[in-house]
């Protein structure tokens, strides 16, 4: 059975409907608020919707719905699982 | 006695705009960076 | 008020349906007042616990964390940390929703970790179902050492359990921490801030030392060695960091012995609508369909209101003049206070209906969805996706816009949004816009069907926003303000509008406009009044003049009193003031008569359509427009012998309110929001000079 491979990315980078976790070593890059609100390392992030030119995103993570923006997720890194 | 009550009115009305605009508000200084934020 | 009172501070994520609890709990006895030293408004009532006790809640404004990001979410702070006796709650009562539990528990934690006595309310209970979530609620109840409610504030129920717990509640004397986080992280840093002071639980001074916020009772000695801590910022925020991990790791544990979420019952309606309304093209349409719906019924809803509240104020008027005895005193009634009070509640249907809109937008759960879709264009030109909502408030009256704008957390994006919202075409413009176009603008159609003057009308809408987005542009490329830009915006559930909440929210919003311009408006009125009533020598003899010259005309009685007034007002401390600007304002293609009423709308912008009637010797109650058109529009212009009122001199008028300098009870609250004199000011400056240079272009180049 093949393992699944799993590299590194930001949430900016997700797809619509995508699911990533984010990474422990995003802890420093992650504001103190988004922490508050549940964004956390090694909790699961999905992307719902784009706004036009990709900013804001509109993620579900840690089943709370967040708007955030670009600059905010495309420094925060996620493991996708990509099979 | 209209004249009075006209006068003490004006003069309170007056009063108000000078309280309401000219007195600088004892509290806070200016915000020039995020208030209680980090 | 007694001092058995309990006090109670209401707390809560947003969107947690915490407004609703507070509305079932106070019902009409809610008052906006001030919170001493801070400009937002706090809000407070009492509510009947029982029969023997009653307690004042007060509402704090919404936040995900004792860790302030905006102005509206510092004041829990500050209310938490005051330890004034007189200040600080008895009993906190923490609001929860349901389906966000986990979330919502880290503020609970952080205020457990307060040690007072604390209530938790999990509202929206009768979701439950339908999201397929089940609670231990006696195992909850255990693990985090506190009275839990399960309730829904839309349905009235538990409100009455809420009631009995905090009564419960308030006879535990000192309640304890619930994760004690502290130790983990760095034990012997704690400790040491520990022992600084047995007065304060470990969090308030983690608090202290975080945040930089001392209550008044911290003696000096302790504030120095608490200072002492704040030295290696980086380790503050690692503290941080992981005092919020080791948090949810706590709630994590409890949540999962006794939450429990079966997906395959839950419907995702949010997802779905969330399908069409962010979508990237039919999103935008849907809100601009939006808009234009606002906008359509604001014009056909408001103006019977109006026009009732209109002849209303007329009558009252009337009947004053009639039935008081002659006098200085009835003339300052009838012409300076009823025509300032009748002023200001004239605009109260356009301006309710508006906020009842927007109200029911944000009850929704759509507004988020709005500032989702326009954050990226806001920040072009500086501003925020949250500044939509000031933007289009401002149609209504500023003032509220203005105040609304205290939820935008980085105070550049925010400073911007208050210095522009002023430019969109807010209600008091209309009626000198209706008079103008009314007479400058004929009334036909072009292409069949579109009304002329109703497109100079929507024209001139489109010109004030325009320019506010223009000045926010050039604004954002030239302030050097410090701040830092931040976005985080939740995205609550779709939820149909209580019609409860909606009510309470435009009546105080309303209110707002009404004290907060009215008394403003009212003050200035009477001053006015009086530099319109009164002059120098030459006005005495005004009516001796007249009186003099009355034979060589054949002029009726009412003619005659009309000349009198109108040469009065000439003579008067304004009239002098309007000459005296008339060289300024010549090149704009305006007279001294129009320079008074520049002046008088200072007060308010309506305010010029009234002075005008007045100055134009039209019947001071007779508010009948075709009237003051008719006399407007046969208006001779001495020195050219055409008429005053052409279209280069209209469209000039028009584009001068588009651009003219706030009203005074703007720039009242935008000092206040401000707690400067420098931002009003520019703000004042700009925008004459922008109207002046305008206004003066547009006049030279249509003549």
């Amino acid at each position: 059975m093949l393992s699944k491979i799993k590299y590194l990315s930001t949430i900016a980078t997700l797809h619509i409907g995508e699911i990533g976790y984010i990474s422990e070593e995003s802890l420093d890059f992650i504001p103190l608020k988004l922490l508050e609100m549940g964004c956390l390392p090694g909790a699961e992030v999905v992307l719902i919707q784009l706004a036009p030119l990709k900013d804001p995103l509109y993620i579900c993570v840690n089943g709370s719905h967040l708007a955030i923006r670009k600059e905010t997720a495309a420094k925060i890194r996620i493991l996708k699982a990509n099979s | 006695m209209q004249e009075i009550i006209v006068y003490f009115l004006v003069a309170f009305a007056v009063a108000f705009l000078i309280k309401k605009y000219v007195i600088p508000s004892k509290k806070n200084k200016g915000c020039s960076t995020d208030c209680g934020c980090h | 008020m007694s001092k058995n009172d309990i006090k109670v501070a209401l707390i809560g994520n947003p969107n947690t349906g915490k407004t609703s609890l507070f509305n079932q709990l106070t019902g009409l006895s809610q008052k906006v007042g001030n919170y001493p030293g801070v400009t937002v408004d706090k809000k407070e009532g009492t509510s009947k616990l029982s029969a023997t006790q009653n307690a004042i809640i007060t509402d704090l404004p919404g936040t995900y964390s004792i860790n302030p990001t905006s102005i509206d979410e510092s004041i829990v702070l500050k209310t938490l940390l005051k330890k004034n006796i007189k200040e600080s709650p008895d009993v906190i009562l923490v609001v929860a929703d349901v389906e966000n539990l986990k979330r919502n528990l880290l503020l609970f934690s952080q205020i457990k970790d307060l040690e007072i006595p604390t209530v938790l309310a999990i509202n929206m209970v009768d979701q439950m179902h339908r999201k397929g979530i089940s609670i231990d609620l006696s195992l909850l109840k255990k693990e985090l050492n506190t009275e839990v409610i399960l309730i829904s504030a839309r349905k009235n129920e538990g409100i009455k359990e809420v009631k009995e717990a905090i009564i419960r509640c308030h006879l535990v004397a000192k309640a304890s921490p619930l994760c004690g986080v502290n130790h983990k992280i760095d034990p012997e840093y704690f400790n040491t801030l520990k022992e600084i002071s047995p007065n304060y639980s470990l969090y308030e001074l983690w608090l202290m030392v975080t945040q930089n916020n001392f209550p008044g009772t911290v003696t000096k000695l302790e504030k120095e060695k608490l200072l002492a801590f704040k030295q290696d910022v980086s380790k503050l925020k690692k503290y941080q960091h992981k005092e919020t991990i080791y948090r949810y790791q706590e709630i994590n544990k409890i949540l999962k012995k006794t939450y429990i979420v079966d997906k395959t019952k839950a419907t995702d309606l949010r997802g779905k609508l969330d399908k069409i309304f962010t979508h990237k093209i039919f999103g935008y349409v849907i809100f601009s369909l939006i808009l234009l719906i606002i906008f359509q019924s604001i014009f056909d809803l408001a103006s019977v209101p109006m026009d009732f509240i209109d002849a209303t104020f007329a009558q009252l008027s009337d009947f004053a003049k009639s039935n008081l005895p002659d006098g200085v005193l009835t003339d300052l009634l009838t012409e300076g206070i009823i025509s300032g009070v009748g002023g200001v509640i004239i605009f109260i249907p356009q301006i309710a209906i508006l906020f009842l809109f927007i109200a029911i937008l944000e009850e929704t759960g759509y507004m988020s969805r709005v500032v989702f879709l326009m954050d990226k264009i806001m920040r072009r030109f500086g501003m925020n996706g949250k500044s939509i909502i000031p933007l289009i408030s401002g149609t209504a009256c500023a003032i509220p816009a203005i105040m609304a704008t205290r939820t935008i957390a980085s105070w550049k994006e925010r400073l911007i949004t208050i210095l522009v919202t002023p430019f969109t075409t807010c209600s008091a413009r209309l009626p000198v816009y209706a008079i103008l176009i009314a007479l400058i603008i004929p009334d036909k159609k072009i292409l069949g069907f579109l009304n002329l003057q109703g497109l100079v009308l929507l024209s001139l809408y489109a010109l004030g926003f325009a320019s506010a987005i223009l000045a926010a542009y050039i604004l954002h490329k030239t302030l050097k303000v410090e701040s830092k830009s931040f976005f985080v915006v939740e995205m609550p559930n779709y939820k149909l509008p209580s019609i409860k909440n909606v009510f309470f929210d435009v009546v105080e919003k309303t209110k707002a406009f009404v004290f907060g311009a009215g008394k403003i408006i009212l003050a200035l009125s009477i001053v006015l009044w009086f530099l319109a009533s009164n002059g120098g020598a030459a006005y005495e003899n005004a009516e001796k003049v007249i009186l003099e010259n009355v034979d060589n005309q054949n002029l009726n009685e009412q003619e005659v009193q009309q000349k009198i007034a109108s040469l009065k007002l000439e003579n008067s401390f304004i009239g002098i003031l309007g000459k005296s600007i008339e060289p300024v304002i010549r090149p704009l293609g305006y007279d001294w008569k129009i320079g008074i009423a520049l002046i008088t709308s200072f007060a308010a912008r309506e305010v010029f359509v009234g002075t005008l009637a007045t100055i134009y010797s039209v019947e001071a109650d007779d508010e009948d427009t075709t009237t003051i058109k008719q006399k407007m529009a046969s208006e001779m212009n001495p020195d050219t012998g055409k008429k005053r009122f052409n279209f280069p001199v209209g469209m000039s008028l028009m584009v001068f309110y588009a651009f003219a300098m706030q009203c005074m009870a703007t720039f009242a609250i935008v000092k206040r929001e401000t707690k400067t004199w420098k931002w009003p000011l520019i703000q004042l400056f700009g925008m004459a000079l922008l109207a002046y240079v305008a206004s003066f272009l547009t006049y030279q180049i249509l003549s």
